[in-house]
């Protein structure tokens, strides 16, 4: 896909690991994990609000998109 | 159990016997047993025909309970609430194959059997040449409904992977 999910970059930088995001974000890992392989089709605002908020980040800094 | 593979199961069992018994009744009369044709004339069946009709009908039979049995797996998925997944797709795939052997399976065994196809085909032997009409004539509401199920299934298909295409998408939506 084009759009390249940059959460584990976001995520080295604040030190974060995925079960303190996926309890702050209340996600379940399986689907933060989903997120963070690039395996997700498609993600809900609420989420992304959620994740920007916890890593005080903005959406540009998650998602990326590479022309192939 | 639900009440529909209940059905289904006992559809089976039901028609298995009904094999065996038409199996052991043909082969006790399998004599030069005497019919009457359309026009009230005595027709010999020939104890060879019969056999012939016997295993074409036994074929036909055979080649339902294939279809039904993959129709109780569908049902048994569906009760475990596995609807829209890659595997009922396939079964629904395998029975419309099934369906259309059974279908053409019905046609040849019934219309050999039938009294106006046999008259025709003799017919048709003496003048060297073959005709179908005896099919067409007879079966034809049973084809429509063998054909209509088929395509019911079909689009049954389509809807599925449409289905399972939506359940993915959904799945992976974080």
């Amino acid at each position: 896909m084009a759009i390249i999910v940059n959460l584990d970059v976001m995520m080295a930088k604040r030190k974060i690991s995925l079960n303190e995001l996926s309890e702050k974000v209340n996600i379940t890992q399986a689907n933060l994990s989903n997120l963070k392989t690039g395996k997700a089709k498609a993600i809900r605002f609420s989420t992304l609000e959620k994740i920007c908020e916890s890593l005080d980040c903005q959406p540009a800094d998650i998602l990326e998109y590479r022309n192939e | 159990m639900s009440i529909k593979r209940k059905g289904l199961i006992s559809i089976l069992l039901f028609h298995i016997i009904l094999m065996v018994g038409f199996t052991v009744a043909t082969l006790w009369r399998v004599v030069d047993n005497p019919t009457f044709n359309h026009n009230n004339e005595m027709v010999v069946m020939s104890g060879a025909l019969q056999i012939k009709v016997m295993i074409l009908l036994l074929l036909t039979s055979a080649s339902i309970l294939y279809p039904l049995y993959l129709m109780i797996r569908l049902i048994k998925n569906l009760e475990k609430d596995k609807i829209f997944n890659g595997e009922n797709i396939k079964l629904m795939q395998r029975i419309v194959r099934a369906l259309v052997v059974f279908a053409f399976l019905a046609i040849l065994g019934i219309s050999t059997s039938n009294e106006f196809s046999i008259e025709f085909s003799r017919w048709s032997i003496r003048n060297g040449a073959l005709d179908f009409s005896g099919i067409s004539l007879n079966f034809s509401v049973f084809i429509i409904a063998i054909l209509s199920i088929i395509i019911i299934i079909i689009a049954m298909v389509e809807v599925f992977k449409e289905g399972l295409n939506l359940k993915e998408e959904n799945d992976l939506t974080v």
